[in-house]
């Protein structure tokens, strides 16, 4: 074969990125074929559901980080050392399941940690101290982390260790945390972390039992943080006192483009405070409230701001028991807004020959 | 609508490239007008373009001929148009020449900037990898295995969870 220069097999294996299988035959083919494919494989996203691909970042951890596991039998060999800096590459981590800690575990780890379908609470320690173990090490050696996403953990060390990530990095830009059990007291971290970083323009957050106090919290931060573009809280239980604190973030934020706010029991307090926000706000393109209990006087509210907003493009107010007089009252707003290309009113109780004037004045646009 | 043709040449200007083994092409200033590298060897007479010969510059020159009137690349397809190995029918005949034409031409579309070409060529060879074992790839493109027997072994044991992925 006619020697091809490094750039030109970086382009070929690029093409094959997500092609796992071809990657990792092309890496066995011969040392330069390796070079090249290791940091298009490792880029991810990375498999953290798979026992081999724990197996591997294991043998990452560092002496502090292996000593964590001792308590539970689980000695990592000391001296062996990986072939690359494979998580240096890694640029995208999901950490959606603990399937593959746990077939780790089954196979490789200790006896008395098998995996049991009934998991007794060593286990699930162990579990829980192998994740934070591979977070840290992630932490610590990977300098290309743009997208995180953690799902499910009901424990404060790697939760609180995430919040560091917020703090610290200067390369993630997505964060995802679902159903981490955050709390109001770990928002209040998370939002003091957001008042500094300028890096992260996407936030999801979905299912933290925020509450009041974490939203106002975040709220707070939303003054000084001029980065964040998206941000998602949904199902977070932030009542009215919440809602509002945002809303009135959002009347002097300029950064964000884009905030859900489905299920928080904002209630009619919550959708005055959004009309305003509406009124003032010039950056907002997508404002979901669905399911928010908004009633009659909610969505006045937001129909008048509606007709002197000239931004949103999207609105979501699905789900708030809007009745025929309240679609009627949208209607009439979106004769004067020019801007709102899109607007969802699922499970109302909306006419519909109301809601097809309401489909047809959006058409319009 | 600008389909990356609306530029100063006209249809009937030609320009004169050289290849490294002194074969003259005239070519349509089109051309080099889309791909700058191309046209910094409009030289004249002494110019000669070093390191690809006439044989593969003809091929080259015959691919951009044929794409003349596509529509230019926008940067923000980058990456999209990096991963994406769909290849077209006459490009896929255009390039089912021998291995080491293939790979001269992608060197030559790599050193004259025509990321068009390098892209296609390098789909190509991504192609001819697919479903192919180790040892399949290294005899398909004659390629040494330059491991040790160990290293290979701890290379395959580090990254097999790509395997089932």
């Amino acid at each position: 074969m006619l020697a091809l220069p490094n750039e030109c097999l970086f382009e070929i294996f690029t093409k094959l990125k997500n092609y796992n299988r071809c990657l990792f035959s092309c890496l066995l083919v011969n040392r330069q074929w390796c070079r090249n494919v290791v940091p298009i494989l490792w880029s991810g996203p990375v498999p953290f559901e798979n026992r081999k691909f724990i197996r591997t970042c294991l043998m990452a951890l560092n002496s502090e980080e292996k000593a964590e596991l001792i308590p539970f039998n689980i000695f990592l060999p000391i001296n062996v050392k990986l072939l690359f800096k494979y998580t240096s590459y890694i640029t995208t981590i999901k950490i959606l399941s603990d399937d593959g800690i746990k077939k780790w575990l089954d196979l490789e780890g200790p006896p008395e940690l098998a995996y049991h379908s009934d998991l007794n609470y060593i286990v699930r320690d162990a579990i829980e101290t192998i994740r934070y173990s591979l977070v840290l090490m992630f932490l610590r050696t990977s300098n290309n982390i743009k997208d995180l996403k953690a799902y499910g953990m009901f424990y404060s060390k790697t939760t609180s260790l995430l919040i560091e990530i917020a703090d610290k990095s200067t390369t993630v830009t997505n964060l995802s945390f679902w159903k981490n059990r955050l709390g109001p007291e770990g928002t209040k971290l998370l939002a003091e972390a957001l008042c500094k970083n300028s890096t992260l323009t996407f936030l999801d957050l979905w299912g933290n039992c925020i509450g009041p106090e974490g939203g106002k919290a975040l709220a707070k931060a939303l003054y000084k943080n001029n980065s964040l573009t998206h941000l998602k809280l949904n199902n977070n239980q932030l009542g009215p006192d919440g809602g509002k604190a945002l809303a009135k973030a959002l009347c002097e934020n300029k950064s964000l483009i884009s905030l859900d706010l489905w299920c928080n029991k904002l209630g009619p307090d919550g959708g005055k405070a959004f009309a305003e926000t509406l009124c003032k706000n010039t950056a907002l393109l997508s404002l979901d409230l669905s399911k928010n209990l908004l009633g009659f006087e909610g969505i006045k509210a937001l129909t008048k701001a509606l007709c002197k907003n000239n931004t949103l493009t999207f609105l979501d107010l699905s789900e708030n028991q809007l009745d025929t007089k309240g679609g009627m009252e949208l209607a009439k707003a979106l004769c004067m807004n020019t801007t709102l290309a899109s607007l969802k009113l699922c499970s109302n109780q909306i006419d519909d020959i109301i809601l097809s004037q309401i489909n047809a004045l959006l058409v319009r646009k | 609508m600008d389909n990356g043709t609306s530029n100063s040449a006209s249809e009937n200007e030609t320009i004169t490239l050289k290849s490294c083994d002194g074969i003259e092409f005239h070519i349509d200033a089109r051309i080099a007008n889309r791909y700058t590298l191309l046209n910094n060897w409009n030289g004249g007479e002494s110019a000669c373009i070093p390191n690809v010969n006439g044989k593969v510059l003809e091929k080259v020159l015959e691919w951009c001929e044929h794409h003349i009137n596509d529509p230019q690349l926008n940067c923000g397809d980058d990456d999209s148009r990096r991963r994406n190995t769909i290849i077209e029918e006459w490009d896929e005949n255009f390039l089912s020449c021998d291995q080491d034409m293939l790979f001269e031409i992608i060197l030559a579309a790599n050193y004259l900037e025509i990321k068009p070409l390098l892209d296609l060529g390098c789909k190509t060879v991504a192609n001819m990898m697919k479903s192919k074992s180790p040892e399949e790839i290294r005899s398909a493109f004659n390629i040494d295995n330059d491991y040790t027997p160990e290293e290979e072994e701890q290379f395959r044991k580090e990254n097999e969870w790509a395997e089932d992925y």
